[in-house]
């Protein structure tokens, strides 16, 4: 469990702005914090990873104490376990992916460890390249695997996604919530996405001007996006094609084309470019195990 | 899509999946779906939902006798027919709501629907989806 309650005063273009929070999650928790820019999301992060200090208060991460303003203890952030991944790749340019990812492996000669996070990034194929031969996806892969092969006690994520076209925003949220689990880790990510909002954590935490103004699973968080049905995406109207007396209408998610059935009532309010959510049952989708090879 | 107002009347879970029970002008409306109370907090008897499902998820039966699985069998009547080449719309009346049904225009024509004639619309548990209201 991570218990923190954390006092710091911000410097803003509208003068000081008190962050002043409180909370606790569990181990395996996905943690997403959600709120304005300038709300304190980022700092909070750096405030957990010891890059900023807090005037008062405490973390606590499971029986070990990170900071406490009581005995002015601040445990530096190269001894915290912290993985840490910003929007901008940040890798060392002069090395190829797999020695910047051996470069934050603590004990050198983990190499089952090593391996099963290269495995789980799929990143086998480019451990022998060097990051500016690489795209924007798969160096956040590497930036990924680099920050979870130190075995962190929690995964701080500053919208490492946000630079992504959605198609690779997709694949990157799969690669994660796949370490996420394997790795049984604490991750706390900063995003603004509703619709990875909901697939991606078991707990929301809205920041306003540096206070909690709500937190909880998504869809108690933010009923107003809420439908029960588990297969959503957000996708933009291509065309739409009259046919019989409905409406055929093409939306691109990520990078697929997929065509979804509309009465011609409901197709009055839609038109080419408009942003919708597309929403099924987790009970109708066939399942196919693809052969590989 | 429909869209109607239910209130919760029962609700039945397991692990993961929870059945509601649903009461929509007077009629019982069952859905399935994964979610929990500790997931989804709206899941309270007495909380309004709003009932969502597709018009293709609608099936229409005429003078029905027998058994059927489909959980949700509400009493219509039929309220206008736009026919197509392949499939056709058909509003129904619901307790003065429309219920809109898309079928194929072949089942149309063999059912023989016409304008006020008394339907089942018949729609399975696990084509509704529930929201919130807010």
């Amino acid at each position: 469990m991570i218990q923190l309650s954390l006092y710091k005063t911000l410097k803003t273009s509208d003068g000081d702005l008190p962050l002043d929070i409180n909370f606790q999650i569990n181990e395996g928790d996905f943690i997403i914090l959600e709120g304005h820019s300038g709300a304190g999301k980022s700092t909070l992060l750096r405030l957990i990873a010891g890059l900023i200090k807090p005037e008062r208060g405490f973390i606590k991460v499971n029986d070990n104490e990170w900071y406490n303003s009581l005995n002015n203890f601040f445990l530096p952030p190269q001894k915290r376990k912290i993985g840490f991944v910003f929007q901008d790749y940040s890798l060392f340019p002069n090395m190829t992916v797999l020695q910047n990812i051996e470069f934050a492996l603590k004990n050198k000669k983990d190499t089952a460890h090593l391996k099963e996070i290269i495995d789980i990034m799929e990143l086998e194929m480019f451990k022998n390249r060097y990051p500016e031969t690489l795209s924007g996806g798969q160096r956040q892969r590497v930036a990924l695997a680099r920050a979870i092969v130190r075995r962190p006690s929690i995964l701080l994520l500053d919208e490492p996604l946000s630079a992504l076209d959605s198609g690779m925003r997709l694949k990157l949220q799969d690669f994660l919530l796949i370490a996420h689990r394997n790795l049984n880790l604490t991750t706390i990510m900063v995003s603004h996405d509703i619709s990875e909002i909901f697939k991606m954590s078991n707990k929301v935490i809205r920041l306003s001007k540096g206070k909690i103004i709500s937190e909880g699973a998504a869809s108690n968080v933010f009923t107003q996006y809420y439908i029960s049905g588990k297969f959503q995406f957000t996708g933009d109207i291509l065309h739409i094609e009259n046919s019989d007396v409905v409406n055929i209408v093409s939306v691109l998610i990520g990078n697929n084309i997929v065509k979804v059935i509309a009465t011609l009532q409901e197709s009055e309010s839609l038109q080419p470019g408009d942003k919708v959510v597309i929403v099924s049952k987790a009970f109708n989708p066939l399942i196919i195990k693809l052969q590989k090879n | 899509m429909n869209c109607l107002d239910g209130q919760i009347v029962n609700l039945i879970s397991d692990k993961n999946m929870t059945i509601i029970d649903m009461n929509v002008s007077g009629s019982s409306l069952k859905t399935i779906i994964i979610e929990t109370f500790d997931t989804a907090s709206f899941l309270k008897i007495g909380n309004q939902l709003s009932v969502m499902f597709k018009e293709t998820e609608v099936n229409i039966a005429k003078d029905f006798t027998g058994k059927i699985s489909f959980q949700n069998r509400l009493n219509c009547s039929v309220k206008s027919i736009n026919k197509g080449k392949l499939l056709s719309q058909i509003t129904l009346n619901f307790h003065s709501h429309d219920i809109s049904a898309i079928i194929a225009t072949s089942e149309c024509d063999g059912l023989e629907l016409k304008e006020n004639d008394t339907v089942l619309a018949l729609i399975k548990a696990t084509e509704i989806m529930v929201a919130p209201k807010c």
